[in-house]
């Protein structure tokens, strides 16, 4: 037995589904589809190799992302949706298949049929009735015939048989987050009179039915369903969470073999899986299932992200099966590194939900801690012993700067990072702590570097401002330099303002290298300027934005930009859109709108947080002094950490 | 179940002219209605919706008759909740786009798309959208 599995032995006892041994606990969850197939539902090079790193991950049920079922694309949600309505898909489904079973997994392919949410390509979609979408970027819905229940219900086992064909070991349907089959479970979509719509029991009619039919489809095999535990539609309507569990008693009654617990729709008002849900927020919901259905595998994993937590979860009976798939996305090797009990080296998820933004936005999904996924196909992105071992000097301890270094450092480049703080992070760090959501996320990519740095043996020197002066004394001495320096405020476009010399810097207020009087007004309504007034309002200030552009947060990650507006309103911080500020003096920040009409906003200090401009000048300093000078991060063009951990690790791979 | 007392279309309308800035974008005949929660839920289907319709001259609100969203006349349809009736009717008279923005939410107000995301976004709902947070919803957060 590894360390690791005797520090977790419940989530790694082995475990049975339908006769089935799994090797463990864990179950890979089809969290969301990856977009990187073909328009026509055909699995791509791209997903096939993909795959191969899932089958590897060392999970003892792996499921593989929905595939929508019917050849009329209505259950199609998404844009390049893999499709397992016809015979010519099966070659790559074999194929995932092969690998998950080479690997001694449990091979379940999900169905997915996404109701409501569905006919991405057909402009319309099917449900239990007409109920207007409350997002606009769904399709206007149809009433699905009964008839059209039949068919539907045909092509779900024509599904579950193509899937075992392909050597799947079993199949799962979902009634996650508002695909159709939770369109027929909920009232909140199913207003029908028929036999189909009413009363709890005429509403899961068409859930029993599908089971059913896939059941004698497939009589040897599994048949997992996801079910919501809560909606979190209920007060529009939808059903309660007494209803949810009545219906896994009747999906229970049906003969499903496991039941995977969900919670929320895609509508819902409220946060399910974000950074500002504390983990664990939900395990009460697994538990009343495991109560409710004893005999029934539970499979549970909703913002749960800590195998720690899980192996508790397990042991105390509250589920069976830890069901996971963003802790997987950002650090492919977790379940192994659990193992192995090296946890601390994990990569953990930090909950941007970079993955979903990008599939709403009909791209396919990357993470942003794992610069690779995605890539797996693309030997460019692979990590392998380099050709030539150099000596390569960082300039910056940023996650630019660092992801560069372990990433070099693992190809076996002697790699030296000179930073002019005391620590890792750079400018992550300030504002990392300041996050309203949840500052652990984000101070776990700073642990994580400073624990990668030490095992790969990167040499950290601190305290040391790189300029020219510098550099001459370290002349022939490394083959490269890599300059990660990050970015900083554009003081000189601020220079149009009178007593532009009194504005503070939002980077070093962050640090807590400049103090801020009682009343502040900060420049800028972007990321860097949100944090921080945020967390300069917590902390007992008086705070104004003032936003050159008609909205805050243009450079905010989409499912972030609601979190900031609402943070924003509710801490009652004034925002000022399509202003500028004219003149900073001991009276505070005199103000202009759009139409030239002044404002002075009384303020002890104004914060410049915008704009941003590369920090650029060593570039040119350096040009003479070193072979290789290469540039990743803000450094080249001010983002964020998505940018910068993806552009250190390419440059990590290259050189 | 009327979303907000009927006869006050002379208040409404002077409101939605205060915010004119957010509407002014509307192409002429965008409509927006809006409802109590609990018609939509079924609980009773004939109705008063407030309407609030672009005109050529901007924004005026007037009462009319709700038969269901299936066959309601407008681009949006709004629903509120018991606290979002009060809370809207309480803004009338001052910032209820901010108020509305908080009901969104806050969970009181749903919003049912009456025409795809397109067809809203020619017809110059970008900015409302936007503007009382609809835009950010969405997704599995």
């Amino acid at each position: 037995m590894n360390a690791g599995e005797a520090k977790l032995p419940d989530l790694f006892k082995p475990g049975r589904i339908a006769g089935h041994d799994t090797a463990n606990r864990i179950k890979y969850g089809a969290c969301c589809v990856s977009n990187y197939n073909e328009r026509d539902g055909r699995i791509s090079a791209r997903e096939l190799a993909r795959t191969r790193v899932i089958a590897a991950t060392g999970c003892g049920i792996i499921t593989n992302q929905g595939a929508y079922p019917d050849p009329r694309g209505e259950g199609k949600a998404y844009f390049r949706q893999v499709a397992l309505h016809d015979d010519r898909f099966l070659p790559e489904f074999e194929t995932i298949a092969g690998f998950i079973r080479e690997r001694g997994a449990i091979g379940i392919q999900q169905i997915l049929h996404a109701g409501r949410y569905g006919g991405i390509d057909l402009g319309y979609c099917i449900q239990p009735s007409v109920v207007p979408q409350t997002l606009p970027h769904f399709r206007p819905p149809r009433e699905i015939t009964k008839e059209q229940i039949r068919e539907t219900i045909r092509d779900h086992a024509e599904a579950a048989k193509r899937a075992i064909r392909a050597g799947f070991h079993g199949t799962e349907v979902t009634s996650f987050m508002g695909y159709l089959l939770a369109n027929f479970n909920s009232k909140f979509t199913n207003r029908r009179t028929d036999e189909f719509g009413g009363s709890l029991e005429n509403r899961g009619r068409f859930m029993r039915e599908l089971i059913d039919a896939i059941k004698q489809a497939t009589p040897e095999h599994p048949l997992v369903i996801r079910l919501n535990a809560a909606e979190l539609m209920d007060p529009w309507g939808g059903n309660t969470e007494d209803e949810c569990f009545e219906l896994m008693q009747q999906a229970a009654g049906c003969g499903v073999d496991m039941i995977s617990v969900t919670v929320g729709w895609q509508e819902a008002p409220e946060s399910s899986i974000g950074r500002d849900i504390p983990p664990g927020y939900w395990n009460r919901l697994a538990a009343r299932a495991k109560q409710l259905l004893p005999e029934v595998p539970i499979a549970f994993g909703v913002r749960l992200p800590d195998p720690v937590m899980a192996n508790e979860c397990i042991a105390r009976g509250e589920f069976d099966f830890w069901e996971v798939c963003r802790p997987l996305l950002a650090d492919p090797e977790l379940v192994i590194k659990a193992r192995e009990d090296r946890l601390h080296e994990v990569r953990r998820c930090i909950g941007s939900l970079n993955c979903l933004s990008r599939v709403f936005r009909d791209l396919p999904y990357t993470c942003t801690m794992n610069p690779a996924l995605g890539h797996e196909v693309e030997p460019e992105y692979h990590v392998r012993p380099a050709a030539v071992k150099k000596k390569i000097m960082v300039v910056g301890a940023g996650p630019a700067g660092m992801e560069f270094a372990i990433t070099a450092a693992k190809r076996g480049h002697a790699v030296t990072v000179f930073e002019k703080s005391d620590g890792i992070g750079g400018n992550l760090l300030g504002f990392a702590a300041r996050d309203l959501a949840r500052p652990d996320d984000l101070m776990s990519v700073v642990r994580h570097y400073e624990v990668m740095a030490k095992k790969l043996a990167v040499e950290m020197k601190f305290g040391i401002e790189v300029n020219p002066k510098f550099m001459r004394s370290q002349l022939h001495q490394y083959d490269a330099a890599v300059l990660a320096v990050g970015a900083r405020i554009n003081r000189a476009a601020l220079r149009d303002i009178d007593g532009h010399e009194r504005l503070l810097d939002a980077f070093a207020v962050a640090q807590g290298k400049a103090a801020v009087g009682r009343r502040v007004v900060v420049i800028g309504g972007g990321k860097i300027g949100l944090t921080l007034a945020e967390s300069l309002k917590k902390g007992g200030h008086e705070v104004t934005i003032v936003e050159a552009s008609k909205r805050i947060a243009g450079d905010v990650m989409p499912t972030f930009k609601w979190r900031h507006t609402t943070w924003i309103e509710e801490l009652g911080i004034p925002v000022l859109t399509s202003a500028r500020v004219r003149k900073v003096d001991e009276e505070g920040a005199t103000v202009a709108d759009d139409k030239g009409k002044e404002t002075v906003v009384p303020a002890d200090s104004v914060v410049a947080a915008a704009p941003r401009i590369a920090d650029q000048a060593l570039f040119h300093e350096f040009e003479w002094m070193v072979d290789e000078l290469h540039g990743c991060g803000d450094a080249l063009v001010p983002r964020g950490l998505d940018a910068a951990i993806r552009e250190g690790y390419r440059l990590g791979c290259r050189l | 179940m009327p979303p907000v007392t009927p006869g006050n279309a002379q208040r409404w309308t002077d409101a939605l002219r205060r915010e004119a800035a957010l509407f002014e974008p509307l192409a002429s005949g965008a409509r927006i209605g809006v409802v109590a929660e609990a018609i939509v839920a079924g609980a009773a289907r004939a109705s008063t919706m407030l309407v609030w319709q672009r005109e050529r001259e901007g924004m005026r609100a007037g009462f009319e008759r709700y038969d269901g969203f299936e066959s309601a006349p407008v681009d949006l349809l709004i629903a509120l909740d018991e606290a979002g009736v009060a809370g809207i009717e309480r803004a009338i008279d001052g910032d209820f786009v901010r108020s509305l923005r908080s009901l969104v939410r806050g969970g009181h107000a749903l919003f049912f798309a009456r025409r795809p995301r397109a067809e809203l976004e020619e017809s110059g709902y970008e900015d409302l959208l936007d503007g009382i947070g609809f835009a950010y919803l969405g997704a599995c957060r």
